[in-house]
Parts: structure tokens; C-alpha cells; sequence
């Protein structure tokens, strides 16, 4: 493997509705990867990545979106809960690729209006991952009353987030790295 | 499977891939010719152990 090459690890922002609140926690997710050496991020926001509704899978894969996913060794999945599980749209999005992911690394961040962070939509996201070909990591990040840990500014207000995001980064990078190593020196027998 | 087949080589680099991983694909076309044990049909993954970059192909049934 060459050590010298960076990391690809971007953040996927999975929720298109007006007035999200997700969207400072995808920010400080970006932030907080960029901040580390051998790392290269960026924000990947669903609103952004041009679907069709009137068919799915890979048929209508974006190139862009694709050329991001090949080039990955990562992703962060910032997901809302709407109604007890992920998004709609989030899932069209992701079905879009399929050999751009597999055998790599996904973290997931829960948000919540309430006070469960997004546990369940991220306990619905454990099939559609590994049906994907990613490699769930244990630690999730999960913003439970997303409406009082950022200030209006988009601001962190809450800095025990910190540590939590540093222990889940920690673990994705690792496995970003284990699983590179495996993907390009490791072969199937 | 339809037997070993040629290395892929770096579509970026030249240097020959590694293969990583095999995915069963469910046909969804009347012309889809499946592994009759399998039922689908096997999608070779491929990385670059120079460069990074990802390729696919499909095995041909036996």
C-alpha cells in the first residue's frame, strides 16, 4: 500500500428536507476529519447529486457521485430519523452505486430531533450496508436534540461531542486502512 | 466458475489489480446468461495496489 497517499473519506448528508439540522452536523463532521493528517474529505450533500424519480438503482448512477464513491476509502453517513428509520431518498441515492463500495469503511452519525439520536434509523441502515458491500464500524455518533447542540450560527454549543466523534473517527480510520490494505495487497482465494 | 481468469491490469497505472472481493448479481434481463449453481452471476472486484483505483468485471458462466 502507499502510505503516502491520502485517505478519501466523505461525508454523506443524507437528507434533502428544508431547515435540516443535520446540515451543522455534516459541517462538523467535515471539519472534524479535515482536521487530520494524511485525510482528504469533502461534503457530499444528497440535495446536490441529481436523481431521477421515475426509476432507480443503477440506471441512473451520477458520475460525480460515482467518481466519489470509486475514489473512497471511507464514508460518514450523517442520517436523520424521519419516522422511525432512514431516509427515502438518502436509500435512492445509495442504491445508485454498488461495486464503488465494496469492501470499504462506513461510519454513521444519527440525528434526532428526540432523544434517541437516530439509533433506529441507523439500526435499519445495518442490512442496506452490508447488502452494499461496506463494513459497518461499532461506534456511531448520535445527536440526540439536534435543535439544542448547535446555535443558531451552526455552532457547537455541547463539547462533549468532541471526544465522541474523535473515538468513532479513530475506529473508521483504522478500518479505512485495514480494509485498503486488504482491497489492494490481499488477495481472494 | 468459468475457470482462472487473466489478471486485470490498472486502467490508471498499467499494474495488475488484486482481486478482492466476488459479488453475486441477480439478473433482472431475459438475456442474463446465469452460473446455473449460483444463480446469478459473479462480479469480480479488482484494486490497484499502486494507485488505489477500483475495476469490475463479470465471469463468464461455466
Amino acid at each position: 500500500m502507499d502510505a503516502a497517499r491520502p485517505l478519501y473519506i466523505p461525508v454523506i448528508l443524507g437528507t434533502v428536507r428544508r431547515g435540516r439540522l443535520s446540515l451543522p452536523v455534516a459541517r462538523l463532521m467535515e471539519a472534524e476529519l479535515s482536521r487530520r493528517a494524511g485525510i482528504e474529505t469533502e461534503l457530499i450533500d444528497i440535495t446536490r447529486v441529481p436523481m431521477p424519480i421515475d426509476d432507480a438503482g443503477e440506471a441512473i448512477k451520477d458520475p460525480t457521485f460515482a467518481a466519489q464513491m470509486s475514489r473512497a476509502d471511507a464514508l460518514v453517513i450523517v442520517s436523520p430519523e424521519y419516522n422511525h428509520a432512514y431516509s427515502g431518498l438518502l436509500k435512492h441515492v445509495l442504491d445508485s452505486c454498488l461495486k464503488e463500495y465494496i469492501h470499504k469503511a462506513v461510519g454513521v452519525v444519527g440525528v434526532s430531533a428526540g432523544p434517541w439520536g437516530g439509533t433506529r434509523g441507523i439500526q435499519d441502515l445495518l442490512p442496506v450496508m452490508r447488502e452494499l458491500g461496506l463494513v459497518m464500524i461499532f461506534w456511531d455518533v448520535n445527536f440526540s436534540v439536534v435543535q439544542n447542540v448547535f446555535d443558531a450560527s451552526g455552532a457547537l454549543r455541547d463539547e462533549a461531542y468532541l471526544p465522541r466523534i474523535d473515538k468513532f473517527l479513530k475506529e473508521l480510520v483504522w478500518m479505512a486502512k485495514t480494509l485498503r490494505h486488504g482491497r489492494e495487497q490481499i488477495a481472494l482465494e | 466458475m468459468g475457470g482462472e481468469m487473466e489478471p486485470m491490469v490498472c486502467p490508471s497505472c498499467g499494474v495488475k489489480m488484486n482481486h478482492h472481493a466476488e459479488k453475486l448479481v441477480l439478473p433482472t434481463g431475459r438475456a442474463d446468461v446465469v452460473d446455473p449453481v449460483l444463480g446469478g452471476i459473479i462480479e469480480e472486484m479488482h484494486a490497484c495496489p499502486a494507485c488505489g483505483t477500483g475495476a469490475s468485471r463479470r465471469r463468464e458462466p461455466r
